[in-house]
């Protein structure tokens, strides 16, 4: 069931009506926990014993936490947690990929390989809910949180449907103190909420399902295409990628803000961003801090040398890469960003002040990082290596490959999209349908439904974090 | 809620109103014609692909004139188009307002709840899904004007639910424009995907099929018909499709003109009829008959066991000529 689909309206529109009918706080977070689990069964009913096991598992090492008190106890439960969380990630997602892996290895090395993948379907949005849960074993463990007694409380946090299956990744730390008081319909934003619904609706319906088909076009083959159709089918790629997942975003924070829940923030318009490291600051933030607080932080972060420094970031971002799923093309992914994150802390180490570099660099300093960013693209998106450097090639190097172009025009639309976007960045909108009376707000609303509906295509693609 | 229906309604209307219609492969180029060349077009054929593949209008005038009657037609024929889609396409030729028209040929057909398979997900499917015809499929689902206790109709409907639900996701999308822009962009953008020959050879709508049986087919079709001529099969029309086919009549006439059913000589044999005789809503040339029509089924005028080829074509339009013909002369077709 996915948010852009006519049925998820009827869905959320029964939860909304139900949940704003019941009285008192456990009423209306069983009925919601009802529903999360009804909306994960949807995709495979099965995998919902997957949820509710991660679940329980928490729960007893949470409530096992609270009781011990010698560290290695403590630190035997946390570990249990990790290895059961991390280890069904393995199995689901990087099991076949170790197998190829060692198998690639052994044949290069000239041995004799007799290995067979597994046939295994991968539980939609397992990373997400599994970094959740395991968010609120380390901070129960760290003390920095109380662990939960109430059972429903910890199920409805793992499993609230908004953002079970591609995120934001909600600490347990922000949203468990939510869960103490009932929750009251008169400082819900609606409005608010309903214009970041449709937001996300016109980012993930109408641009990134419509330029995706051109995208998709061009990475099937890319040994036809021209150098410049290289460059126009990247960009379009950056785009729809933000645009699925921030609109997916977008849509369920929306959601859950008119059930009254807040939601983490996960985009800040990482397209303006001037360094890899702002990149970071604004692309997929409840990941980049997750990793940041529970891996980088804890391997010493920016605490030593600044070989020690390089190597955790690293280490960070080919593990954020791999967290993507198991294939080479993530690990490389992740190696680009942390190479690229690696240089622009030298650089901001080392450049000095009034060097006409330095000056230069202002300048240079949103096109290059979006230049990085867009080859990294390139090993995110293509479906194997082979492609991913073909493709590479020609973007970076202008190889010309083949002879089909894609329509220059699009260089013209996406420039009109750029500007659009810092439009918004700057927060243009939001002044014309934050003022004015309801009335006009909501034939505004309407109307502005029936203008986008105009622009949905005829078949949906999946929200491209799905598959993570 | 209430203001945000009203302007979401009210747009979706008025926008409906205003945009061009997206482009239907087959339908758009023919209604096009009519257009810009339909002034002195008389007779129309509206069917599937059995009018299409079937009926020469250039023959049909010619047999026409030689039998005192000249005509000036065009084929409306589409692949796949069956009741209510003609019934629709109908509504849109009427509308045209040709200053001559003055007879309509349908091919009699059932009314359809399944649609053809390579029409869902496309324009084709979507393009006729407007109330009216929603309702007309809707009723029959359910079969509503039978009396009888609602729990029937309700596991007659719910046996259905498939189809209802694809009609009514077709009307809804119909009416709220769901991707109309997204499909006109997509038209402007790629013109050439309009280039398709609906019109046919002499720009009169008909599409010849010029191969003829295959070989390894033939034996198997022989047999199948020899089948058929032991024992041969008819059916009324389903009251729903009567009801429909009232309105197609009443429509033509208040334009002046008179609708007449055919029933091709389609394999496997549907020979379609309507209940009652004397209440039908118009005349009915029936040609779905093996053993008054045998050359129409002979292996060597068909391009496959549903269709004529261009031989075929030939023959059959000449004999619907000289039926109707005959049937103008004995004054039983106005």
């Amino acid at each position: 069931m996915l948010f852009v689909e006519f049925r998820f309206l009827w869905f959320f529109l029964a939860v909304f009506a139900v949940y704003w009918t019941l009285r008192g706080n456990v009423p209306r977070q069983v009925w919601l926990l009802a529903c999360s689990y009804a909306f994960y069964a949807a995709w495979n009913w099965k995998f919902l014993f997957l949820l509710i096991g991660s679940t329980l598992l928490d729960y007893v090492v949470g409530l096992m936490l609270g009781r011990a008190q010698k560290p290695a106890a403590r630190r035997a439960w946390l570990l249990l947690s990790l290895t059961v969380n991390i280890g069904t990630l393995a199995l689901f997602k990087y099991c076949n990929f170790f197998i190829l892996s060692a198998a690639g290895l052994l044949s290069w090395l000239g041995l004799p390989t007799s290995m067979s993948t597994l046939n295994i379907v991968i539980p939609v949005g397992v990373s997400f809910y599994t970094f959740q849960s395991m968010s609120y074993t380390i901070e129960v463990y760290r003390r920095t949180l109380a662990p939960v007694s109430n059972l429903l409380k910890l199920a409805f946090f793992v499993s609230f449907f908004p953002q079970l299956v591609a995120g934001p990744i909600v600490r347990a730390t922000a949203f468990l103190p939510q869960l103490r008081s009932a929750r009251t319909f008169d400082r819900v934003d609606v409005r608010g909420a309903l214009v970041l619904f449709l937001t996300g609706f016109i980012k993930k319906a109408c641009i990134a399902d419509v330029v995706a088909p051109v995208a998709d076009r061009y990475f099937a083959a890319p040994q036809n295409f021209t150098a410049a159709s290289a460059w126009i089918a990247v960009l379009l790629y950056a785009i729809q990628i933000y645009c699925d997942f921030s609109g997916y975003t977008d849509m369920a924070i929306a959601c859950a803000r008119l059930l009254g829940y807040e939601l983490t923030i996960n985009f800040r318009f990482p397209y303006f961003a001037r360094n890899m490291g702002d990149f970071w600051h604004r692309w997929h933030i409840s990941l980049s801090t997750w990793l940041r607080d529970y891996l980088y932080i804890p391997l010493g972060g920016n605490r030593g040398s600044r070989w020690f420094t390089s190597r955790n970031l690293m280490i960070t971002m080919v593990l954020g890469g791999l967290w993507h799923g198991g294939a080479w093309t993530f690990v490389i992914w992740g190696a680009l960003h942390g190479i690229a994150l690696v240089i622009a802390r030298e650089w901001s180490d080392r450049k000095s002040q009034g060097d006409w570099l330095a000056r230069a660099m202002r300048w240079l300093a949103w096109p290059l990082t979006i230049y990085i960013v867009c080859v990294a693209w390139i090993f995110f998106r293509a479906p194997d290596l082979h492609q991913a450097l073909l493709i590479a090639r020609s973007f970076v190097l202008f190889q010309n490959p083949g002879k089909i172009s894609l329509p220059s025009w699009i260089f013209l639309a996406i420039a009109v999209l750029t500007v659009v976007h810092w439009c918004n960045s700057r927060a243009l909108f939001s002044r014309w349908w934050r003022g004015g009376p309801d009335m006009a707000f909501a034939a505004g609303f309407g109307g502005a439904v029936s203008l986008v509906l105009l622009f949905i295509p005829a078949h949906y693609a999946p929200f491209i974090y799905f598959q993570f | 809620m209430g203001a945000a229906l009203a302007a979401f309604l009210g747009s979706c209307a008025l926008l409906q109103f205003v945009l061009p219609e997206p482009h239907v492969d087959g339908f758009s180029q023919k209604l096009d014609f009519l257009r810009e060349h339909g002034r002195d077009t008389d007779t129309i054929f509206i069917g599937s692909s059995r009018f299409y593949r079937g009926i020469s209008p250039r023959v049909f005038d010619e047999e026409m004139t030689a039998l005192g009657r000249p005509t000036h037609s065009f084929n409306f024929g589409l692949d796949a188009m069956m009741l209510p889609e003609s019934a629709y396409v109908l509504d849109r030729v009427l509308a045209q307002k040709l200053p001559h028209l003055q007879w309509v040929f349908m091919e009699l057909d059932d009314l359809h709840l399944k649609p053809w398979p390579a029409h869902r997900g496309t324009q084709r499917l979507l393009y006729w899904h407007d109330w009216e015809r929603t309702k007309n499929l809707l009723s029959k689902s359910g079969d509503w004007s039978e009396k009888e206790k609602l729990k029937r109709h309700l596991a007659r409907a719910w046996e259905l639910r498939e189809f209802i639900k694809l009609h009514l996701k077709e009307f809804l999308r119909r009416a709220t424009n769901v991707g109309a822009g997204a499909t006109l962009a997509a038209d402007r953008l790629d013109p050439s995907a309009q280039d398709q020959p609906a019109l046919g050879p002499d720009h009169d709508g008909f599409g010849p099929a010029r191969s003829s049986l295959p070989p390894r087919q033939r034996a198997s079709y022989r047999n199948d018909i020899a089948q058929a001529a032991r024992a041969p099969v008819g059916h009324a029309a389903d009251r729903y499709a009567e009801k429909v086919w009232k309105d197609c009549a009443a429509r033509v006439r208040d334009h002046g003109a008179t609708l007449v059913f055919i029933v091709p000589p389609a394999f496997p044999i549907r020979s379609v009829r309507f209940a009652k005789e004397a209440s039908a809503p118009g005349p009915v040339l029936a040609f779905a008959d093996l053993h008054r029509y045998p050359e129409l089924y002979r292996t060597q005028m068909r391009s496959d066991p549903d269709h004529l080829n261009e031989q075929g074509a030939k023959i059959f339009t000449r004999l619907v000529a000289e039926k109707f013909a005959g049937e103008v002369a004995d004054k039983r077709i106005p």
